[in-house]
């Protein structure tokens, strides 16, 4: 469900703090980057390997028309059992000042490894979602998102 | 003098296979409105600055891409405004404003579909046009449609 | 300061046993720190959600480390496995140390 819909549902009438691409490319990009890709994921995994999986579903749109609002849904086909469960989806915009966007920490009452949220991306680039095993493994789903190149305020 | 009739016939060949491809924008949503009824077409209106860089590119590449000119050809009644003429705030006031380039999508009858903003790549680009032209768009949101990369 | 957060779970009618997916938002301008205001040009500072936390009863069954590059107004979901009738409590905190909480209840 889309937040539109979501908030109607809802019965919100509160004005939501609306974000342009415009005003947002602005903010994103008014410092150089402060953390790699690589940093960020050491930040999380300790500097242990993460193997690509299929197991993990990372959807996100091809084409994000704000970057300001992308929406991410990662699914982990992994059991939710007491010794054996996802106990962390991380997701990163690598390309982003601090790739770290957010980290999720589950455990098996979650019944299911899912996660969804909405990230800002500064410009074109690709979204990485991580799951951390309850036994210390580490596996990743990779996709690009793009982002208009730019405009003028 | 047949050969001067020859070079000019032959230029001007040219000069026309070369001019059918380049867009044909609108300056006039009026007319716009009108040719869409008229051609069962969706209306494309970009709104640009002449002193924007990311107008100036689109115009450089983006809409000088034969497959870009071709779709919208086929799909779109396309229109042209500055942001600062005074075609350009009765269409800012209509149907908003994102900041240049501002493109706003309309059916045939002037209801508005969606706005986008920003300068896009060609392949991106046609991307998008693909959305509204193929109809996607009464099925589907534009995130949506591209969660599913159709 | 408690903000407006809203916590809805689907599908509304559910039994023991049942997956359900819990989502929220709270209204937060999740500032970077990075971008300036327009008409001072002074920066704004830095002002964003930090942690949520999720209560099923007395037991934290997920929780979250937030980074600004979060869009604003923080949209979350996840799943959770209805096994009592219990209270739900999402926690947010921001970088300020503003705290909301929301309470939904988990009948079954």
């Amino acid at each position: 469900m889309n937040r539109r819909n979501f908030l109607k549902v809802a019965g919100v009438t509160a004005s939501v703090v609306a974000v342009s691409p415009v005003a947002f490319k602005q903010s994103v990009e008014a410092q150089p980057k402060k953390k790699t890709f690589e940093e960020a994921l050491k930040e999380v995994t300790g500097g242990k390997p993460v193997k690509e999986s299929s197991k993990v579903k990372l959807i996100a749109p091809a084409i994000a028309e704000n970057g300001a609002v992308v929406p991410v849904k990662i699914s982990v086909d992994h059991p939710m059992e007491p010794d054996n469960y996802v106990k962390g989806i991380h997701i990163f915009a690598k390309e982003n000042a601090d790739p770290r966007t957010i980290s999720v920490y589950l455990t098996p009452a979650n019944g299911e490894a899912f996660f969804s949220t909405r990230i800002r991306l500064a410009k074109t680039m690709n979204v990485v979602a991580v799951a951390e095993l309850s036994d210390g493994t580490f596996l990743k789903a990779e996709k690009p998102v793009k982002v208009t190149i730019g405009g003028c305020g | 003098m047949l050969k001067k009739i020859t070079v000019f016939l032959f230029l001007m060949t040219f000069g026309i296979s070369s001019a059918k491809a380049e867009i044909r924008w609108l300056y006039d949503l009026d007319m716009a409105l009108y040719k869409a009824q008229k051609q069962n077409k969706l209306i494309l209106i970009y709104i640009y600055s002449p002193h924007c860089g990311y107008c100036k590119k689109m115009d450089r590449t983006t809409f000088k891409d034969r497959e870009i000119q071709e779709i919208i050809k086929k799909y779109f009644i396309p229109v042209k405004v500055d942001k600062d003429s005074p075609q350009g705030e009765m269409i800012k006031a209509e149907y908003g404003y994102l900041g240049t380039p501002t493109f706003h999508f309309l059916e045939s009858n002037g209801r508005k579909i969606k706005s986008i903003f920003g300068a896009w790549e060609k392949k991106d680009f046609l991307m998008i046009l693909k959305y509204f032209a193929k109809g996607y768009y009464k099925k589907m949101n534009m995130t949506e449609y591209f969660m599913n990369e159709n | 300061m408690a903000r407006t957060a809203l916590v809805k779970i689907k599908p509304r009618r559910y039994k023991k046993g049942d997956i359900v997916t819990v989502s929220s938002v709270i209204m937060h301008p999740m500032h970077t720190g990075l971008a300036k205001d327009k008409k001072t040009g002074k920066i704004i500072p830095a002002h964003y959600i930090t942690d949520i936390e999720v209560y099923y009863g007395d037991e934290k069954v997920t929780w979250m480390k937030v980074f600004p590059s979060v869009s604003a107004n923080p949209f979350t979901s996840f799943k959770l496995k209805v096994t009592k009738a219990a209270p739900l409590k999402i926690v947010w905190k921001d970088n300020k140390g503003e705290v909301t909480e929301k309470v939904v209840k988990i009948k079954v």
